[in-house]
């Protein structure tokens, strides 16, 4: 009996890191760049969806294993393993893949409560202000909170895609029927989906919240679950917002150029509230991640340049720290204010970004899984490498193929 | 002074021959002296040759020349103390043992003294790392702003492939070394204290904060971990035991000396929050009737651990308990005089099953150090000691650890 019940401590113990990153993995460039993908192209992304859980799965049990071997944080072992150098270009990527999410954040704050009537000039500044007041007072755990929250608003989606009738034959066989669309468009939503689904800042937080939780590999198996577990549902929820938006906005022909648009596909559970949910579950979704993501960014680059990190420490102990935390916020705040910029455009563009980038942290995180002095007896298998490979090439490929259709002018 | 990042990957050459890249430095480390010992190159073959300092010409802005051929160069003779410095130090975490905090290295500063270079500084501030990526004198900051230099002397590698038994490190006092290993986290912090000797771990370990003390244990192999037990005092030692997972708990108990042990099973079965919970039975007894000089020369023999060590237990028949003494009566006190004289009369106790706010009040009351928990027949179970009455006192937050809290 007592057995059962610290094993029942350790899940809930350990469930946390990979499900908590998840659920904040779907933000206000999820949210949006799903809806698109539905609305604009129905089930014909989703073979895309299925494809890149496995590759999602692939990356994150890495980073775990990594985190769980070396009991340290990404970007120390990027500084220990490749130097100076390479620390400053994989923080340059980082930072600004991170910036633009941020900035993709604001803008999910900003649309989400344009629905309900608030100004960008007010929401964005005060929320801004609140994020940098709980971090700097070292409240942090309402994240928490939040989780059930942005867990409920999902569950939403999940409901109103079984209301809204789609067509399950067409929408399953999607799932393995790939389909190819040569347009700039279809590509942008290609990769911005592959960046919203793998982003470079999920892999660095991830890893530190598990050496945070003391997770080693004798605790292994649970963390591997806990990061399946997390990897199926959000993608799981991908899956749904794609059908719910496939199954309403598709259908009704709205191709999603504000929010407004988007919040349209909850009409079948929410009717004519559906804005309003929609507002409520993108604020909140915007607000877990532009708190997590400034603040992993800050704890990233002070780590690999060995500056004091912390929330719990105060401005004068790590400047740097707050700094950089505090100008992320600033910036990706005041980005957001510029009169008459397009909130859902600004959002899949920042996704498009971190898919872009994507592929250079991948590679950093291959070859540390590759490394015997840093793995051991853990390093990856020759089909574990493979199929990674096959990943990151695949990734790759898709930017290219967007940079040629740009150029050649066919959107 | 130099810095050593500014050689690294310089061309080797002997007279015009190009014989390769400089990769690394060796150095012998020697807890004050660290000296510069050769030169590790990569030779144009892709093999990596050390070489003695002796065979170095110059080392130049440039180029660094050897007085001979790579061929006619010994092997730099291997040395048990020896560290290459690109590989161990830079870019790697250290102990400022002054500071007592772990650094990041981003340079390492070295002094020439005649033929000898030594090793004086490593760096681990912005100044360091904006000169070693490179940037202009004119775009850095003033010397003095934004450094952190630290004296090789108090400079402890933490690089695992060293093997070192941490001799700067071990000279700090346990509670640091515990912050250390509380920012190191569970897999490094086990690494490190499976590194230092048993006393001195077990020291450590007992102020890590319990959660992180079991994550480490579990790290340990049972065998280590039944020997830094040990050496814990059997209060602190129960409380780690029963905060393990039980089969963990079972093969470390297997490996213990059977006398610690017993003590330990002793404490288990009492229940966290009482006065049982938190008592030491590793103390100090005398019986009535004995000197002061023959309780001194007891108190000698015996040496009890510290926080013990302030009062002592008076017994009488039976195990029964007569009352305290303290140390300062015994030491003022003429040799020949009888203890029972010195006993503080209705001395305060508790039994292991009082809760533990009672407990405090007492402490706070009489302004105890020590206070005897007894059973129904007033025999002697063991001690509370003040310092586990303070840990109880001390809300969470004035100890706030280093571990960040991302969630």
């Amino acid at each position: 009996m007592k057995k059962l019940w610290i094993k029942l401590v350790l899940i809930f113990g350990i469930v946390g890191p990979g499900l908590i990153t998840s659920f904040a993995d779907n933000d206000a460039g999820g949210i949006t760049t799903y809806s698109i993908a539905g609305a604009r192209y129905g089930y014909s992304l989703l073979w895309m969806l299925l494809l890149i859980t496995f590759v999602l799965a692939f990356f994150q049990e890495m980073v775990a294993r990594l985190a769980a071997v070396t009991g340290k944080g990404l970007s120390d072992l990027i500084r220990e393993e490749f130097g100076l150098r390479w620390t400053l270009f994989a923080m340059i990527v980082l930072l600004v893949a991170n910036f633009t999410t941020t900035i993709a954040n604001f803008a999910g704050i900003a649309a989400s409560l344009e629905i309900l009537g608030v100004s960008k000039y007010i929401s964005v500044p005060v929320t801004a202000l609140a994020l940098w007041l709980l971090v700097v007072k070292g409240s942090y755990r309402f994240v928490e909170r939040f989780f059930l929250i942005v867990a409920l608003f999902f569950a939403a989606y999940v409901i109103a895609g079984f209301m809204a009738k789609p067509d399950w034959g067409l929408a399953v066989g999607s799932l393995v029927k790939p389909t190819l669309v040569w347009k700039a468009d279809y590509w942008v939503i290609f990769i911005a989906t592959i960046g919203t689904t793998i982003t470079p800042w999920m892999q660095f937080y991830l890893q530190s919240s598990i050496v945070d939780k003391g997770i080693t590999m004798k605790h292994y198996n649970y963390a591997k679950l806990d990061v399946f577990v997390g990897t199926f549902f959000t993608n799981f929820i991908s899956f749904f917002i794609i059908v719910t938006c496939a199954a309403t906005l598709f259908k009704a022909g709205i191709p999603v150029h504000n929010a407004e648009d988007a919040a349209l596909a909850l009409a079948p559970i929410a009717g004519k509230y559906s804005s309003v949910l929609f507002a409520l579950g993108l604020f909140v979704a915007s607000m877990m991640a532009a708190s997590i993501v400034p603040l992993s960014t800050s704890y990233a680059i002070c780590e690999a340049f060995g500056m004091e990190t912390g929330i719990n420490k105060n401005f004068s102990q790590a400047p740097i720290f707050f700094s950089l935390y505090t100008l992320l916020l600033i910036l990706g705040g005041a980005a957001i204010l510029i009169p008459g910029l397009p909130l859902i455009k600004v959002m899949l563009f920042a996704q498009t970004v971190q898919g872009v980038l994507l592929p250079i942290i991948l590679i950093f995180i291959l070859l540390l899984l590759n490394n015997r002095d840093v793995m051991g007896n853990h390093v990856n298998s020759k089909f574990y490498n493979i199929a990674a490979l096959i990943s990151v090439a695949g990734i790759v490929l898709a930017s290219l193929i967007l940079l040629v259709l740009t150029l050649m002018g066919k959107t | 002074m130099r810095y050593l990042s500014h050689y690294l990957h310089r061309q080797v050459h002997f007279k015009k021959q190009h014989l390769g890249e400089l990769v690394d430095w060796v150095m012998n480390a020697r807890p004050t002296q660290a000296e510069l010992a050769g030169l590790v190159i990569l030779d144009n073959e892709g093999r990596e040759r050390s070489i003695s300092l002796n065979d170095v010409e110059s080392l130049g802005h440039r180029y660094i020349y050897l007085k001979r051929s790579l061929g006619e160069c010994p092997e730099l003779a291997p040395a048990d103390d020896q560290i290459r410095l690109a590989e161990h130090i830079l870019d790697k975490q250290v102990v400022d043992t002054r500071k007592k905090k772990v650094y990041r290295v981003n340079d390492i500063e070295v002094e020439q003294e005649g033929e000898r270079f030594l090793v004086r500084w490593v760096d681990a501030g912005l100044a360091g790392l904006l000169n070693r990526l490179g940037l202009p004198e004119s775009l850095q900051p003033k010397p003095g702003k934004m450094q952190r230099r630290i004296a090789w002397a108090d400079v402890e590698p933490l690089d695992p492939d060293l093997k070192s038994s941490f001799e700067k490190l071990s000279k700090m006092h346990p509670a640091d070394i515990a912050d250390i290993v509380e920012e190191l986290g569970v897999t490094q912090g086990a690494d490190l204290l499976e590194r230092l000797d048993d006393e001195t771990a077990a020291e450590t370990l007992t102020e890590v904060e319990p959660e992180m003390q079991s994550d480490i244990m579990e790290e340990i192999k049972p065998q280590d971990a039944a020997d830094i037990i040990e050496e814990m005092e059997p209060d602190d030692a129960a409380d780690l035991i029963s905060d393990l997972p039980q089969e963990t708990a079972r093969q470390i108990m297997n490996e213990m000396e059977s006398e610690e042990k017993a003590e330990v099973q002793e404490l288990l079965q009492y229940p966290e929050d009482s006065a049982g919970g938190i008592m030491n039975n590793d103390y100090l007894a005398v019986t009535r009737g004995l000197t002061v000089e023959q309780v001194l020369n007891k108190f000698r023999a015996d040496q009890p651990e510290p926080e013990v060590a302030y009062n002592l237990i008076v017994t009488e028949a039976g195990e029964k308990l007569a009352g305290m003494l303290s140390l300062r009566d015994l030491v003022v006190a003429q040799p020949q005089s009888k203890i029972d004289d010195l006993i503080a009369p209705d001395t305060p106790s508790v039994r292991p099953d009082t809760p533990l706010s009672e407990v405090a009040d007492l402490f706070s009351k009489y302004d105890l150090v020590m206070l005897p928990v007894v059973d129904h027949a007033r025999q002697v179970l063991g001690v509370i000691t003040v310092d586990d009455v303070i840990e109880l006192m001390v809300p969470e937050k004035w100890k706030r650890s280093h571990r960040k809290r991302l969630i």
